[in-house]
């Protein structure tokens, strides 16, 4: 008899199960029930399409409490580039891409795009000043070209060797020299790739499903040492009149703080998700906390991810001797990507096909 | 006495009795291979004639492959190798020979020596004795009795030693004889040939150079000390195999790897990341793990092999030194000695080209406007105002702090009590320091980005970066040129008015010798900088020199006007 009712309790205490005790809620599962349905994706950009991406890394860190108390420091890492998307039709199964230094397999029967990325400029400002970095003064300009399979997923990416004649090009020879030996153009690629991941990477399934409040649960390394569990409340949902998805999610390591912030969703739901999953802080740190938001913007048609912003804050207070402020350190992270079309001149698409 | 002791005996008596009478027909005495080893002869011991001299031939194949020119026979550890040694001279008419094969100082026996079972290998005896004055028990091989004929060739089957023991030196001595019994009138001939290891099947030993650890940067002599998270430069021979160099990867935890190129470095037997490594050079970044003060570094190549890969070889260990800081500039200019500036758009900072130096001031380009021609790169000194960046390592720690082979995305500023640049006798302002830390991409790199005071004379500076006392060493320069004009490029002239801010620049003749200079108001005051001197300035009037050549006043609305200029 108590196991049912545990059994009852749980049922209760499900998302779902809530939403659906009150009629609006009702009507919410039910709209819920509809859009379920996986919504289709298929990277399709036009071909000769030409969009402009700018990508924005912004940090801000800053202590407060005992010595040392530290002026807030803002990292600012900003990428601009021009994709030009080229449709690369693949006749038959053997097909592979070949670039130099590079073959790609083409997944057999399938569309593939060749996208022509021009990296525009690249660099990093602290507190507004600009911070000299010759590797990002060599990477300005440099010619990429992103691989594509009709689902999004990045195949390769070509031409991040070119990096080492642009130093030698751009710095005094011994400078040149001695960066040549310091910078591996293989790790910038594998870089590359993974920041592609990230903001792609949601959408390269070929289809995705619209979810309500579905709660995730991850380890998150703090930006110093050690790590937290990290919640996330997720909703995906078609956009209303647009076609578009919109991704967004919150982040909270604290449950609590995390249900509060949705109708209906119980800490003991989130806490759910972390099953065996656990916080390592240093003996020195008092407590960490780590919060923010994710919102990302994709057209279904085509599977361009548009826009995404990703928001985490991360805190951290030290341990601290009796009768002193414990130091707090605060990490303030903003990620964004946006990709906007660019109006070409008709014979400017006709020249970007390959 | 054993068996190898008779037949060493045999040998020794052979070389002190039989030779004048017998001319050595039954085989040739030991140490007469003609090789370069401790206490060896050739022929000519015995036998009267030059070496070398006569018409015929020798020659010597390893394993089929020849030993000479460009050809490089090698060795696989235990494995049995063919020596054949091939001679021919039509004016003698009876051959006899010796060879020897020799490791290490040259008394080291790599393997063992045996007649071919071949018709080649027939009549040949093998002996053994000592190597020169050393007790090192080494072989010889020489023919029973004499080949008959013009030409004769020599089978000999060599097994390799087990292990790798490094290069091995092969030599051969022939003697062409003329049949007579007398050792007159003969014709020797000999040849050495080096066999190295198989590199696939036993990698060299690395080698750390004497000394050979040193911190990335350039000074004289170079520094044996550096500081964690900066990099130490390692050099030796056998760290890799030839070819390009490896620049070092990140492994999946987004750090630098321990292994590049099959090449690992301990330092205080903590894995260090390793940024590139080639044959001769290992770049690496010094962990914080190791801690400071004296430490032990070793290279091992061969590093961490897959299964049947071989083993793993260990260098020689030298010390280096770790403190926690020690700054040491990079020199950015091959042909710029002591260079170590850029300027902002990366040219680099440096006194023009003589034929390309303006003599004008009119002519002067603005910052950052390098010169440029087919003959070398863009360059151009640094102007007061102006903002340059200097590279090198062991500026020390950082925030936010980076573990080891960590690859700084943001900004990591320096966390030392004091930071100091020194241009010759004068210090940049703290307020002049753009920024000082890591170089953002760049694991190990550190950059300091200042802005050039404006009082600071023309000419050509010493540079030196002091982190918490420690400077970087001597040798680093800067060249400072002439404070920029203004973007027209206005040129001084009398009855000229100029706001703050604002500036003009001519030359004046001063006892036949033409002296540039850029006149410029200030918030405060108003100066002239000529180059090669400090700045003249004043708050109200000015003449610089005191020659009323250069005459400026203030005027009541805080501009100032030039009321003469140049000769009378």
């Amino acid at each position: 008899m108590r196991d049912l009712e545990q059994k009852v309790n749980r049922i209760m205490n499900r998302r779902s199960f809530k939403q659906w005790l009150s009629l609006p809620c009702l009507w919410t599962v039910a709209l819920l029930t509809v859009q379920a349905q996986p919504i289709e994706l298929e990277y399709a950009p036009d071909d000769g399409a030409v969009f402009n991406v700018v990508e924005t890394v912004t940090r801000v860190t800053s202590v407060t409490g005992a010595d040392p108390a530290v002026d807030p420091v803002t990292d600012v890492r900003m990428r601009e580039s021009v994709v030009t998307i080229a449709a690369v039709s693949v006749p038959d199964p053997d097909t592979v891409i070949t670039t130099p230094g590079l073959t790609v397999d083409v997944i057999p029967d399938s569309t593939a795009f060749s996208n022509k990325v021009t990296i525009q400029s690249q660099s990093l400002t602290r507190n507004d000043n600009a911070v000299a970095s010759p590797l990002h003064a060599a990477l300005s300009g440099l010619e990429l070209t992103y691989h594509v399979d009709n689902q999004g997923n990045l195949l390769e990416i070509a031409g991040y060797d070119g990096v080492r004649d642009a130093m030698t090009a751009k710095l005094p020879d011994k400078l040149a020299a001695t960066l040549l030996k310091l910078v591996n153009h293989e790790t910038l690629r594998h870089q590359d790739r993974a920041s592609y991941e990230e903001v792609h990477g949601p959408f390269t399934e070929g289809s995705v499903t619209p979810v309500v409040n579905e709660v995730s649960a991850a380890s998150h390394a703090l930006p110093s040492e050690g790590s937290v569990v990290l919640y996330a409340v997720t909703t995906i949902a078609a956009v209303p009149d647009e076609d578009k998805i919109r991704l967004t999610r919150t982040f909270n390591s604290d449950a609590a703080a995390l249900a509060m912030q949705f109708d209906g969703l119980e800490e003991a739901t989130i806490l759910e998700a972390k099953g065996t999953l656990a916080s390592t802080l240093p003996e020195t740190y008092a407590s960490a906390t780590v919060s923010g938001s994710e919102d990302v913007l994709v057209q279904t048609s085509g599977a361009l991810v548009e826009s995404r912003t990703l928001m985490l804050a991360a805190e951290w207070t030290l341990n601290a001797p009796e009768g002193t402020t414990p130091e707090t350190h605060k990490v303030e992270d903003t990620k964004q990507f946006t990709a906007s079309a660019v109006e070409m001149p008709a014979d400017a698409t006709t020249a970007a096909q390959p | 006495m054993g068996k190898l002791g008779v037949v060493s005996l045999a040998f020794v008596l052979a070389a002190v009795c039989v030779p004048q009478v017998a001319a050595f027909s039954r085989g040739a005495p030991a140490r007469t291979s003609g090789g370069a080893f401790p206490g060896e002869s050739n022929c000519t011991r015995c036998h009267a004639g030059t070496v070398n001299s006569g018409p015929g031939t020798l020659s010597l194949t390893v394993g089929g492959v020849a030993a000479s020119g460009d050809s490089s026979p090698t060795y696989t550890p235990g494995e049995t190798i063919a020596l054949i040694v091939s001679f021919e001279d039509t004016t003698k008419f009876r051959v006899g020979f010796q060879l020897t094969a020799r490791s290490g100082d040259g008394c080291g026996q790599p393997g063992a020596l045996a007649a071919a079972s071949s018709d080649d290998g027939s009549g040949i005896s093998v002996g053994s004795g000592t190597c020169g004055p050393s007790s090192s028990q080494v072989q010889w091989v020489t023919h029973q009795g004499p080949r008959n004929g013009s030409a004769a060739t020599f089978a000999i089957d060599w097994t390799a030693p087990a292990e790798d023991v490094g290069p091995v030196t092969i030599a051969v001595a022939v003697n062409g004889a003329d049949g007579g019994q007398s050792a007159r009138d003969d014709n020797i001939y000999t040849l050495q040939a080096v066999v190295q290891p198989s590199a696939a099947a036993s990698p060299i030993s690395p080698m750390i150079s004497e000394g050979g650890v040193t911190s990335l940067g350039d000074s004289d002599p170079a520094l044996t000390t550096g500081a964690p998270g900066g990099i130490a430069v390692i050099s030796g021979t056998g760290f890799a195999e030839m070819g390009d160099g490896t620049v070092g990867s990140v492994g999946a935890d987004g750090k630098l790897a321990t292994n590049t190129g099959g090449v690992c470095v301990e330092v205080n037997q903590v894995r260090a990341p390793v940024l590139y490594a080639d044959a001769t050079t290992v770049y690496v970044q010094i962990p914080a793990e190791t801690g400071l003060g004296p430490a032990a570094v070793q290279v091992i190549g061969n590093c961490d092999p897959e299964p049947d890969g071989g083993q793993a070889v260990l260098s020689n260990t030298v010390m280096f030194e770790i403190a926690s800081v020690k700054p040491a500039l990079v020199h950015v200019s091959e042909s710029t000695a002591g260079a170590v500036a850029v300027h902002e758009d990366f040219s680099l900072v440096a006194s023009e080209p003589e034929a390309e130096a303006a003599t004008e001031m009119t002519a002067m380009p603005a910052e950052g406007d390098a010169a440029e021609d087919s003959s070398g790169p863009k360059m151009s000194p640094a102007v007061p105002g102006g903002v340059v960046t200097l590279f090198g390592t062991g500026f020390g720690p950082t925030d936010p702090a980076l573990a080891s082979g960590e690859i700084p995305a943001l900004s990591h500023v320096l966390t030392a009590e004091s930071v100091q640049l020194m241009l010759g006798e004068t210090t940049v302002p703290d307020d002049h320091i753009v920024y000082a830390g890591a170089t953002p991409g760049v694991a190990g790199l550190y950059q300091l980005s200042a802005r050039i005071p404006d009082a600071m004379a023309a000419g050509e500076h010493a540079v030196s970066l002091v982190v918490d006392m420690q400077a970087s060493p001597a040798g680093a320069t800067i060249a400072i040129g002439m404070p920029e004009p203004d973007e027209d490029g206005v040129a001084c002239v009398a009855d000229l008015v100029l706001s703050v801010g604002e500036s003009c620049s001519g030359s004046v003749n001063v006892f036949g010798t033409a002296y540039t200079g850029v006149f410029e108001v200030k918030e405060t005051e108003a100066c002239v900088t000529v180059e090669g001197l400090p700045p003249f300035c004043g708050a109200e009037t000015l003449d610089p020199l005191g020659l009323g050549l250069l005459v400026a006043e203030k005027q009541s609305d805080g501009t100032w006007k030039i009321t003469k200029f140049g000769e009378e």
